[in-house]
């Protein structure tokens, strides 16, 4: 399996694991929830540090969904789907318990 | 700020005066907030001096072909971007319209037919069938955005994985190819000296004009851009909204993966990869703003033709294509620097 040959492949998840560890890190270190909402998109947030410590730990969960996918593709592509599918149902429930907590 | 005392008419000069003031042109605003279209127009006008062949009817024709996949996608796109979010699944959503397409458009004597034993479907009840089933992974993405509170970027994102994966299963990461004539008559027909691709983008932004400027879809949809806290008050149906207009998005994205098919003549699992950043980029060039609430259908015109000339006149002065990449990436920086530059003025 060559490099070219697993990026062929696996380019996207591993573009999103990136990208998701990327924002995550920056929600969690610095706090910066700028990437996740917009100044005036809803009403005021009840916890903001509460809200951005769940949102960066819910993208970091949402990352392993994705680096998890990276393998799996390679041994078999519908568990790779399935497992992608059932952890973004998963993030989404979640993130949606947690919008309802520290969020609005 | 009127004087309470003062006549009628001094306050009416008053008043006039500020207006005036308000509409003098300003030609370092106008630079700075177009700086990116007038540099690519002085350098449209340097490659059509340096290389004559630039500005032919033949070589503007293949620049139109260009940009009528990417109208449409850009088109699709600004509905999300009015709404102040985004859509990174474009990309494999064209993927998956162009290869369903490709699977049912495939010729019977075709040695790798897909589906071997399938006669091609008619193309237009082809195209309704791409359209249905990714206007169908639009609405989940709408359904997490406006239901679950996920950002759009998140839920777009995780849509892009979802949709490659059922991609990938689908097609067993095969080229697809040996298309029907009718398919790929799309891409080589002309109706009134144009292409078929060229009137079906053109028709499209016809519907979408419509859409953003005659429906009350529309008016939400700019109420939820401008202010979704106020626009919720004001009785607009937000999530419903949302949902709308991501499926709608992602419809268009499979009516771009058809065209792209038919103009290719195949397609594969990364047919329109990143041209969701390019649509983002050439929205934002054009001026649908990133931070919602403004944008038009010629904005989006605009910046795919301004990204798409830009593409061309690097090509024709020689520029290395790794070189152009960045050339582009250069572009898409200042352009959303610009637009945040403008947000932060009106603010």
């Amino acid at each position: 399996m060559t490099a070219e040959n697993v990026l062929s492949t696996a380019l996207i998840p591993l573009l999103m694991t990136g990208a998701l560890v990327y924002f995550a890190v920056r929600i969690l270190v610095f706090g910066d929830i700028s990437s996740i909402r917009r100044e005036n998109s809803r009403k005021k947030l009840k916890d903001e540090k509460s809200y951005a410590q769940a949102a960066g730990r819910l993208m970091l969960f949402l990352a392993c969904v994705s680096g998890l996918m990276i393998p799996l593709i390679f041994v078999n592509v519908y568990v790779a789907l399935g497992e992608a599918v059932l952890g973004i149902a998963i993030f989404g429930v979640l993130w949606r318990r947690m919008d309802s907590r520290y969020g609005e | 700020m009127f004087r309470r005392g003062g006549s009628r008419r001094a306050n009416r000069r008053m008043e006039d005066n500020i207006i005036m003031k308000a509409k003098k042109f300003n030609l370092k605003d106008f630079l700075i907030n177009n700086g990116v279209i007038i540099i690519m127009i002085i350098l449209v006008i340097y490659t059509g001096i340096s290389s004559p062949n630039f500005l032919k009817p033949t070589n503007l024709m293949n620049i139109l072909l260009n940009m009528s996949s990417r109208l449409v996608i850009a088109l699709g796109i600004a509905g999300c971007i009015i709404t102040a979010g985004c859509d990174l699944s474009a990309g494999r959503m064209i993927g998956l319209g162009g290869c369903i397409a490709g699977t049912l458009l495939q010729r019977m004597d075709y040695s790798k037919k897909f589906f071997p034993d399938m006669k091609p479907w008619n193309i237009f009840l082809a195209l309704l069938v791409v359209m249905l089933i990714c206007g169908l992974f639009g609405a989940i993405s709408g359904l997490f955005i406006a239901y679950l509170h996920v950002p759009p970027f998140i839920s777009t994102m995780a849509m892009m994985e979802i949709v490659y994966g059922i991609n990938l299963i689908y097609t067993n990461a095969t080229p697809l190819g040996g298309y029907v004539e009718s398919y790929t008559n799309l891409a080589t027909g002309r109706f009134l000296g144009l292409n078929y691709l060229i009137w079906i983008a053109l028709i499209m932004a016809a519907i979408t004009w419509f859409i953003f400027n005659m429906t009350r879809h529309g008016k939400y949809m700019y109420a939820i851009g401008a202010n979704p806290q106020a626009a919720e008050v004001a009785g607009v149906p937000v999530k419903t909204t949302l949902v709308l207009i991501y499926m709608k998005a992602a419809m268009f994205y499979g009516l771009a993966g058809f065209m792209l098919g038919a103009k290719a003549a195949g397609a594969s699992v990364n047919l329109g990869l990143s041209y969701e950043m390019e649509a983002i980029a050439a929205c934002t060039i054009g001026g649908v703003s990133v931070s919602g609430g403004r944008g038009k259908v010629s904005s989006a015109f605009i910046g795919v033709a301004v990204f798409e000339l830009l593409k061309m006149a690097l090509q024709f002065l020689g520029v290395n294509a790794n070189a152009q990449y960045i050339a582009l990436g250069v572009i898409i920086f200042i352009a959303i620097s610009l637009d945040i530059r403008k947000y932060i003025a009106r603010k």
